[in-house]
């Protein structure tokens, strides 16, 4: 009988320890992924604003987060308007026929905590000119209640998502074994994201 | 790193600055704000070729008076 008032006094917390939804699309346009690819010849740097999404987190159980990062590839650009023209090319990354980049994620595993922020590895699925590949990328996640109205003037939490990691061109074939000299394998990945999570 | 790489001009720059997530409170972490601005931005190889197509022409007028002078002694 004891055990049953136990569970039962447990159970409204268990029910308020909730997922919450995390939109990435950042009305003050400081969300940004940046890239860099370091040929032998050429070093292409350049960087993305074009970013949407949702992540759904609970910092009390951080192995369920979930989600999508998703990515405009119109909106890449590099200093050099001969290059993101091709860049965003039939022959590269084909943005008209391919709009949009893709990483899904279903769970976080080797979780460690430091602090307020969680590090972790996203086990999910990359997808760049309709090639979907598994990935595990590296991330750290830093959950800040009640700072968005810092932020954004509107009350809630905030979720920022870091990372730095790697894709291969050759994996997703985006022009696989040609231009070496001058255009990367290793695409370098940063990025550094900013979730909100409104008040109702 | 940005390496070596050939770039004969550039019509946009990148500026990179590191901003607070929480405005005011740079201990809860920092973002990169990303900036294009668009300018014109010559890269080293243009002045050079155009340095060197001149210096051509003018060793190749030079030389052409030069054979013009002899021809006409």
């Amino acid at each position: 009988m004891k055990k049953f008032y136990t569970l039962f006094l447990l159970l409204p917390v268990s029910l308020l320890a909730e997922s919450k939804s995390y939109n990435f699309k950042d009305p003050k346009g400081v969300n940004t992924i940046i890239f860099q690819l370091d040929a032998l010849l050429e070093s292409i740097n350049g960087s993305a604003g074009g970013i949407s999404g949702n992540v759904s987190f609970d910092p009390e159980n951080p192995g369920n987060t979930k989600g999508s990062i998703i990515l405009e590839g119109s909106s890449l650009r590099v200093d050099n308007p001969v290059l993101q023209e091709h860049m965003h090319g039939e022959n590269w990354l084909n943005v008209s026929k391919f709009p949009q980049i893709e990483f899904s994620f279903s769970h976080l595993k080797n979780i460690s905590k430091i602090e307020r922020t969680i590090k972790a590895n996203a086990d999910g699925k990359m997808t760049i000119r309709n090639v979907t590949m598994k990935m595990s990328v590296p991330v750290e996640l830093t959950h800040l209640p009640m700072m968005l109205e810092k932020r954004n003037k509107v009350p809630g939490d905030l979720l920022v998502v870091r990372s730095k990691f790697k894709v291969k061109r050759d994996d997703f074939g985006i022009q696989p074994g040609q231009y070496l000299d001058k255009v990367a394998n290793d695409i370098e990945i940063s990025i550094n994201l900013a979730g909100a999570h409104p008040l109702k | 790193m940005d390496g070596s790489r050939l770039s004969f001009w550039a019509t946009s720059i990148e500026i990179r600055e590191e901003i607070p997530v929480v405005d005011g409170m740079p201990e809860l972490g920092t973002q990169v704000k990303v900036t294009w601005v668009d300018k014109f931005v010559s890269g080293i190889e243009t002045p050079l070729i155009g340095m060197f197509l001149s210096l051509f022409l003018f060793l190749f007028h030079i030389y052409r008076k030069r054979s013009l002078k002899i021809f006409f002694d």
